[in-house]
């Protein structure tokens, strides 16, 4: 059984008058199967936060680990490794290859490993079904709308079953209909597949979904309901 | 902030990349500049240096025979002169050879040494400087005197000679016959021991001479004094300098006035002008018999001078026998002439004292001396036994002809004239007969006393007369048909006024405006501008398209701002206007930068022309020339070019919905694949373009050579065409192509698809390095290898050695006889068993093949000889008929187009191709006419009927040895030869003839040395294309590079995304890298697959030499280069920050 330990957690950019701190000792745990939405102001250092889970990003002090593994102490191809086999993101964009089809988004994180496996052309075509995309697998992106991007997005993150799933904004540029079937399906797939999630946004709707929300405020995490 | 100043702020900002722009820009401009001064700097080299030769000269007088020293003088005292020249300079030109006898055993020889006979004055004609001349005997301006020579530098240095040294001197002695009449002497040769006085520079007057190359001449300056004894021409020259003090007087017609103010003497026509007591005047030359053009213009002048007066013209020949019955009569003259029927020039009366009428064809009028010998009586037939007129090969025939003795004539009066025989030297002034020293074969044992007491009383007076018709018809040759004219000349002498009135250039005395003609000679055979354009074309086009390439990126990195200004209401054409001139700024910077990178770049190509590819001049003579016009045109013209390309590449900018500019989208839409309905016509298009090249390639198998590798090439380029298209069409319709897929490769694919995504993008940048390797690859393949082996087909025409002799050789070399007159031992003789001499007959001219950058005045003629044209050989480019190409030449015109005779008088030549389309500019191919001057200054039109390739007969024309000498009768014996011989035997037969003819400047020298002479002038050209080409191909990976850059900037966020989602920066970077490679692959693999099917014929054919090592490593070094320039796309790639990259949405 996976947790996320996020331990003191600060960090700050260095600007041309004094370092601009944006996030204070951010400090929680989640296990597999838990789920949290983190909202707040913008500005407030909820993207940064999810970057520094994500590995994206390494904090200026105290540390995330994921399992029993440090990410900050891991070199390039590891950390590249870890990201791969560990975490899931979807952005608030969509974000995907537009010379591929839906299909291949979904196996892109496949190629890391130099070569696509039977299985996670199954499940990348089962992921699609999950999602509602099957009969748009070989459809570009160009081709899909918002909603429809975004579960493939989604379907992209799962493809290498995940233990820490990430989604910033995820129904950001979403309508409403649209926006509530994204954060089902969200729900639904780390319930499915009994990993994390944390979801940042500024959708009340979305965070209630959440069994958790957390408020950062000031670089501060405050836990909002539970 | 007005519009001006957002551009300086742009500007600025944007420092980086318009740097880059303006590089590019300078680099085009740069090309274009070097390229204009490269041609400037050929023409100003060889302008300079024909003027540095020539010093003050300015005109020249040349006359076909010697004449007055005098006459120097007096043209230089004539009012006129010293109003528009300055000096007359007596000179002798001849050509000659000079060995070294330092070792007797070894001696070294140098032939077609230019021998000039001067004296101090000449030195004043030109910028010879005492500090060039490393005298011990005396100061330049009083050498040379007595027995010294000065020689110039590249002469003394072949011969291994220094001041104070022995050096023997071979020239001709010219006769004053025609030395292919049975009177004439050949030319014989006088040797002259000198010593070496000085050696001077070639430069100034050291490199003096009449016919232009850029390279040194070889010179020898002798003092004219002893030039004049040796050659038995006391006080005569063969040529005036003369000077007009002011280097640009070139103004039109000083050669026609300057030859105005020249008035000859008769004698310096060698004529003579002998009053008789008898009441008329006898002209006679002392070449015995009257060239046709002299003889005319004689009789045009008569006819003024003394009008309404008869003029009578005479044939007087020596006959070795005159018999009737069993007795005759030795060595005797016969006369043909018309008798007048009033005196003074008739009639002729015989023996009763009547007329003698009109003589028919057969008719003979013996003398009573003659008729009494031989006792001969009316109606007796008369036997005349005679040379025949001209010899060839040396050899004389003798003839006989009959006639009917119809009178007999008093030894009085008319028939008394001794002046019908012209003066002979070795016959006319020899006191009795059997002194006798004439050139034909003489036997003294037939002179009986009474021939002795004729000659005594009569000397030359003939003995016989028939009609002057039957006597041409006998007697007249190429040389003239009249050896006297008389004319009554009852009231005055005639002779002063006769020489005031002949026409001068008509007697052979041609002022040639050396100066002008230089200056025109200087502009070239070749357009070096152009050659040097054609030669940095992919540079131009690369840095060109590097100029689009790069602002095109500069562009896209602004696609944020552009969509800005499209938000705030700019209009797409406001946008273009600002970034166009934006664009202006950057393309002015960089052509001011490019222009003075271009100075440098030309010194670069001059310095490559210097040394590496000097084969293409021959000698480093060139110096940098920078001419307004250069530095005018090559930066306007780069910074207009560059400035359109920058118009068309902003022209579409704007056209992108302000929301996906902002958004940071391409300024280009990405490639969506094909639609069904138009799937299929992109592939149909590109299989005709495939078809085409194939069955043009068929077809063309089928046409002759000429046509077969311009076709190819065609056909090749078609290949080009279609191979690009194809991948073009892959790549879009690729566009819709699963990437990922189970297995494998599925990166790879992905890179593909990248490379894919902007179809003209990639299109262009494949097109270019495809084409560019196209064009390296198949030109390097006209690469001509000439040691091929002996065949009578090909460019050697089985001829194994090429050999030239300084002095003609009448003899048949081609015959053990004609070879055993020349000297050649029966032992050597027998070494040259089985071989075969071609002879050719010379008119000599300027080299106008591609060792020559000087545009040739008049080139050298060949006389191709009949066993020549019987025999065939040679590669042809064209011929009229191609089974039989020689015979053209013997074929007159009317006969070959059938349509009867015509007024045509062109004399059917063959030439090699290459002379006709580089040096002559006769692109008219088969047919086309080209005029050469004969003796006289009058055109003689040639007719192309032929042109070979890749012959020894690089700038020469040639024409029959028939017509050779209709046009140029005083040419007389062969300087030409080509020898074929075993193999094995080669050097024995050149050691052997060198050896025996070194007294002739004879040498011989292999085959394929003489064909690899000219070969490496084109080769050296070719491998200035291909490593200029080279150096545009690897501009043109840095092209594909910026592409691939634009691509990784275009596409960050994607590749941050592959990042984000688990991928390596190693995996990223192969992906950009595989997309880099890609591109550059499919264009050299395009470029060499087209240019193999272009060079097909000469793979075939086996003519192909293919520098395939030297070409594999230029590919390889291009592969490698470019793959090194996408390690900036891939550096981008990796570099970027992942996370700000994400976030720029």
């Amino acid at each position: 059984m996976s947790r996320l330990r996020v331990e003191n957690v600060a960090k700050d950019f260095p600007t041309r008058a004094e370092p601009l701190v944006v996030l204070r000792g951010v400090s929680f745990v989640l296990d597999s199967g838990e789920n949290m939405a983190i909202v707040g102001p913008s500005g407030s250092g909820k993207t940064t936060l999810l970057n520094l889970i994500g590995t994206l990003e390494r904090p200026s002090s105290g540390r995330v680990v994921l399992g029993d593994v440090d990410p900050s102490t891991l070199d390039e191809p590891r950390l590249a490794e870890f990201r791969n086999r560990q975490i899931g993101f979807v952005f608030q964009d969509h974000s995907l290859l537009p010379q591929c089809s839906v299909l291949e988004n979904a196996l892109v994180p496949c190629l890391a490993g130099g070569t696509v496996r039977p299985d996670q052309l199954q499940r990348a075509q089962w992921l699609l079904e999950r999602v509602g995309l099957a009969d748009r697998a070989d459809h570009r992106p160009a081709e899909l709308s918002g909603g429809e991007r975004q579960r493939a997005a989604l379907a992209r993150a799962l493809i290498q079953r995940p233990t820490l799933l990430l989604a910033d904004e995820p129904t950001g540029n979403l309508d409403r209909t649209s926006g509530q079937r994204v954060g089902e399906l969200l729900v639904e797939l780390q319930r499915h597949e009994s990993m994390m999630l944390i979801v940042v946004t500024h959708s009340q709707r979305l965070a209630d979904m959440m069994s958790r929300c957390h408020e950062l405020d000031e670089g501060r995490l405050r836990k909002q309901t539970s | 902030m007005s519009f001006g100043r957002l551009i300086f702020a742009s500007l600025r900002y944007h420092w980086r990349v318009n740097t880059a722009v303006a590089l590019g820009v300078a680099v085009a401009v740069a090309v274009l500049t070097g390229a204009l001064l490269m041609g400037d700097s050929m023409r100003g080299s060889l302008r300079d240096l024909a003027l540095d030769r020539l010093g003050r000269i300015d005109q020249v007088l040349v006359a076909n025979r010697f004449f007055r020293e005098d006459l120097a003088d007096e043209l230089a005292a004539n009012d006129g002169f010293v109003n528009e020249f300055d000096q007359a300079v007596p000179v002798i030109l001849l050509n000659g050879n000079l060995t070294n006898p330092a070792n007797p055993d070894r001696p070294v020889r140098v032939n077609r040494v230019n021998l000039i006979g001067c004296d101090s004055r000449f030195w004043k004609l030109g910028p010879v400087e005492v500090d060039q001349v490393n005298a011990t005997a005396g100061q330049l301006d009083t050498l040379p005197r007595g027995r010294q020579i000065i020689l110039n530098g590249p002469l003394a240095k072949q011969l291994g000679l220094t001041v104070g040294d022995v050096v023997l001197v071979r020239l001709a002695r010219p006769g004053t016959l025609p030395a292919e009449t049975p009177l004439g002497r050949r030319d014989s040769i006088e040797r002259i021991r000198l010593r070496v006085g000085a050696i001077i520079e070639p430069t100034g007057l050291g490199g003096f001479g009449l016919s232009l190359s850029q390279q040194s001449p070889r010179n020898a300056y002798i003092a004219i004094d002893v030039l004049q004894k040796q050659l038995g021409r006391p006080g005569q020259i063969n040529t005036i300098l003369v000077s007009t003090g002011r280097f640009d007087a070139t103004s039109p017609q000083v050669d026609e006035r300057l030859q105005a103010m020249l008035h000859p003497r008769l004698e310096d026509y060698g004529l003579h002008a002998t009053q008789s007591s008898r009441g008329y005047l006898t002209l006679s030359t002392d070449r015995v018999i009257f060239s046709r053009p002299v003889e005319s213009s004689l009789v045009r002048v008569l006819e003024v001078v003394r009008p309404n007066q008869p003029i009578q013209r005479a044939l007087t020949y020596l006959a070795n026998t005159i018999a009737c019955g069993g007795r005759e009569i030795p060595y005797s003259t016969i006369t043909a002439v018309d008798w007048a029927n009033t005196s003074p020039l008739g009639p002729l009366l015989d023996s009763d004292g009547k007329p003698v009428g009109p003589l028919g064809d057969n008719q003979i009028v013996l003398n009573s001396w003659a008729a009494d010998d031989l006792g001969a009586k009316l109606g007796d037939t008369i036997r005349v036994t005679y040379f025949e007129p001209e010899s060839l090969h040396g050899k004389l025939r003798e003839s006989t002809a009959k006639f009917r003795l119809v009178a007999i004539v008093p030894l009085a009066g008319l028939a008394a004239d001794r002046d019908f025989l012209p003066s002979v030297p070795g016959v006319t002034d020899q006191l009795t007969m059997d002194q006798w020293d004439p050139p034909f074969p003489f036997d003294p044992g037939r002179i009986r006393p009474k021939d002795e007491d004729y000659w005594e009383n009569h000397r030359g007076t003939p003995k016989a007369f028939v009609s002057l018709a039957a006597g041409r018809k006998l007697w007249a040759s190429r040389f003239g048909q009249t050896t006297t004219i008389r004319v009554a000349d009852l009231t005055e002498p005639v002779a002063p006024t006769l020489a005031e009135r002949l026409p001068a250039r008509e007697m052979g005395f041609v002022c040639r405006p050396i100066r002008q003609q230089s200056l025109a000679a200087s502009a070239g055979t070749t357009s070096f501008n152009l050659l040097f354009l054609g030669f940095s074309f992919f540079i131009i086009v690369s840095a060109v398209l590097l100029v689009v390439l790069l602002f095109r990126l500069g562009v896209h990195l602004r696609a944020r701002q552009i969509g800005l200004l499209l938000a705030v209401g700019w209009t797409p054409r406001r946008i273009a206007q600002g970034l166009a001139a934006e664009g202006a700024v950057v393309a002015a910077g960089g052509s001011i930068f490019g222009t003075a990178i271009g100075i440098g770049y030309a010194a670069l190509m001059l310095l490559g022309l210097q040394t590496w590819w000097l084969a293409a001049i021959v000698t480093p003579f060139l110096q940098l020339h920078c001419t307004r016009t250069g530095l005018i045109i090559g930066p306007a013209v780069g910074f207009v070019m560059s400035l359109a390309v920058i118009i068309l590449a902003v022209w579409r900018i704007g056209r992108r919905s302000p929301q996906a500019l902002l958004t940071g989208q391409s300024v280009e839409r990405p490639a969506t694949g094909f639609s069904r309905r138009h799937r299929a016509r992109p592939l149909v298009f590109v299989l005709v373009l495939l078809l085409a090249a194939t069955g043009l390639a068929v077809l063309l198998t089928r046409l002759g050579d000429e046509f077969q590798a311009g076709a190819f090439f065609g056909a090749g380029a078609l290949v080009l065409i279609g191979l690009v298209m194809a991948v073009a069409w892959q790549w879009t319709a690729g566009a819709r192509r699963p990437a990922i897929r189970l297995g494998r490769g599925s990166l790879l694919r992905l890179a593909l698809l990248g490379a894919a995504r902007h179809p003209l993008r990639s299109t262009l940048s494949v097109g270019l390095v495809a084409t560019a390797c196209f064009l390296i690859v198949s030109v390097s393949a006209f690469r001509i290898d000439p040691s091929g082996q002996p065949r009578l087909d090909s460019a050697n025409g089985r001829f194994m050695l090429v050999a030239q002799s300084d002095l003609p050789i009448h003899d048949d070399l081609d015959t053990p006889e004609g070879r055993h007159a020349l000297g050649i031992s029966d032992e050597d003789n027998r070494q040259l068993d089985g071989c075969t001499i071609l002879s050719f007959r010379v008119r000599p001219g300027d080299d106008a093949s591609c060792l020559n950058l000087y545009g040739p005045r008049q080139p050298r003629l060949l006389g191709v000889p009949k066993t020549m044209i019987a025999r065939g050989g040679f590669a042809w480019a064209s011929a009229v008929d191609p089974k039989y190409p020689w015979r053209a030449l013997v074929v007159s015109h009317h006969e070959s187009n059938g349509a009867g005779i015509t007024s045509d008088r062109s004399v059917p030549m063959v030439l090699e191709r290459d002379t006709a389309t580089y040096s002559l500019h006769l692109h008219g191919g088969l047919g086309a006419t080209y005029d050469v001057e004969d003796d006289l200054n009058r055109p003689v039109p040639l007719r192309v009927v032929g042109q070979l390739r890749g012959s020894p007969f690089q700038g020469d024309l040639l024409i029959s040895e028939e017509e050779l000498l209709r046009h140029f009768p005083d040419t007389s014996g062969y300087r030409f030869f080509l020898i074929e011989c075993p193999v094995e035997k080669t050097a024995t037969v050149r050691a052997v003839l060198e050896l025996a003819l070194g007294d002739y400047g004879f040498a011989a020298e292999p085959m394929a040395n003489y064909l690899a002479g000219f070969l490496a002038v084109p080769n050296t050209y070719l491998s200035t294309f291909q490593s200029l080409g080279g150096l545009g191909l690897l501009l043109g990976t840095f092209g594909l590079a910026v592409v691939q850059t634009r691509n990784v900037i275009e596409r960050r966020r994607e590749l941050a995304l592959l990042r984000a989602v688990g991928l390596r920066r190693r995996q990223i970077a192969w992906l950009v890298m595989a997309e880099n490679a890609l591109l550059l692959i499919a264009g050299l693999a395009c470029g060499v697959v087209a240019a193999l099917v272009a060079v097909l014929p000469h793979l075939l054919s086996g003519d192909a030499s293919i520098p395939w090592a030297s070409l594999a490593g230029t590919l390889a070094v291009v592969l490698v280069v470019g793959l090194a320039a996408g390690l900036v796309a891939v550096r981008a790639s990796v570099a970027a920050p992942l996370l700000e990259t994400l976030r720029e949405e």
